[in-house]
């Protein structure tokens, strides 16, 4: 009875079970990205918006790019490496902001349309407006972990949260992966 | 080997590996997404090969960075 409480109380139990209710969380939420990808093609299937092709392939390099720093941010604090860690969620930080910049502050200005003008702006600002509130949330999550990674709560045995941002960063990633081609490269620019 | 009595430095290999692998798969992504552009400035209508790409990207950054198999217990313990 006492090695089953122990074991129920656990770090590992308790990851194992938070981790759970992460992806419940991350599936959950990606019926919502999935829903507004359905109403692009019902939308305009046959037809993309004209936008800035180069910018769209930058801000995609960017998102890519983060993800990868997060992954080493993850694989560092996993064998103890929490200097390597810190450095690597500050560039993962950097390159999150960088791409908000780039879809909200040059893509939006630049788009051949004003939101609510008609049914392909508003499913484009939907779109990159909700996929761009995930990120910023991200970014937040982010700056706490890596503050509270600084303060040394973190280790190779105990870092669970920054398992959990590094899923939910690469979701948003995941995210980015599909709206890419759906926005940018898939139908005829209109 | 006894899983348990891993010595420091296969430790320290199978941190090379893990970065290593990030590396490799950073790599193919890139790849996959100017073969993307590629693809859609070619051919607009082409759907189907996006598609594609979309959703082996999406696999490579599930399995390999969202690491999905530790929800099923059969990734070892990391670090360890």
């Amino acid at each position: 009875m006492t090695t089953q409480v122990e074991a129920h109380s656990g770090y590992k139990y308790k990851s194992d079970s938070n981790r759970l209710g992460l992806w419940l969380f991350i599936i959950s939420d990606a019926f919502v990205f999935g829903g507004l990808l359905v109403s692009r093609f019902y939308l305009f299937a046959g037809e993309r918006p004209e936008l800035n092709q180069w910018l769209g392939v930058i801000v995609t390099f960017v998102l890519l790019t983060s993800s990868f720093f997060m992954y080493r941010a993850d694989t560092d604090i996993s064998y103890g490496n929490v200097k390597g860690f810190t450095r690597n969620i500050l560039v993962t930080l950097i390159l999150g902001i960088l791409f908000l910049i780039g879809v909200v502050g040059l893509e939006w200005p630049t788009a051949p349309f004003s939101a609510g003008e008609n049914a392909m702006s508003s499913i484009f600002f939907t779109m990159t407006g909700m996929h761009a509130l995930h990120v910023l949330s991200g970014v937040i999550f982010l700056y706490i972990v890596y503050r509270n990674g600084k303060k040394g709560l973190y280790s190779k045995e105990r870092h669970f949260p920054v398992e959990a941002a590094a899923i939910y960063w690469h979701f948003v990633d995941v995210v980015w992966v599909f709206f890419y081609p759906a926005l940018y490269l898939m139908g005829n620019p209109v | 080997m006894d899983e348990n009595k891993k010595t420091e430095e296969q430790n320290n290999g199978d941190y090379k590996d893990q970065k290593n692998i990030g590396i490799a798969v950073f790599l193919l992504l890139v790849a996959l997404t100017i073969g993307e552009f590629f693809i859609g400035s070619i051919a607009a209508d082409w759907n189907w090969p996006l598609w594609g790409i979309a959703i082996f990207k999406a696999v490579l950054i599930i399995y390999y960075f969202m690491h999905v198999t530790r929800l099923f217990g059969s990734s070892k313990e990391e670090g360890s």
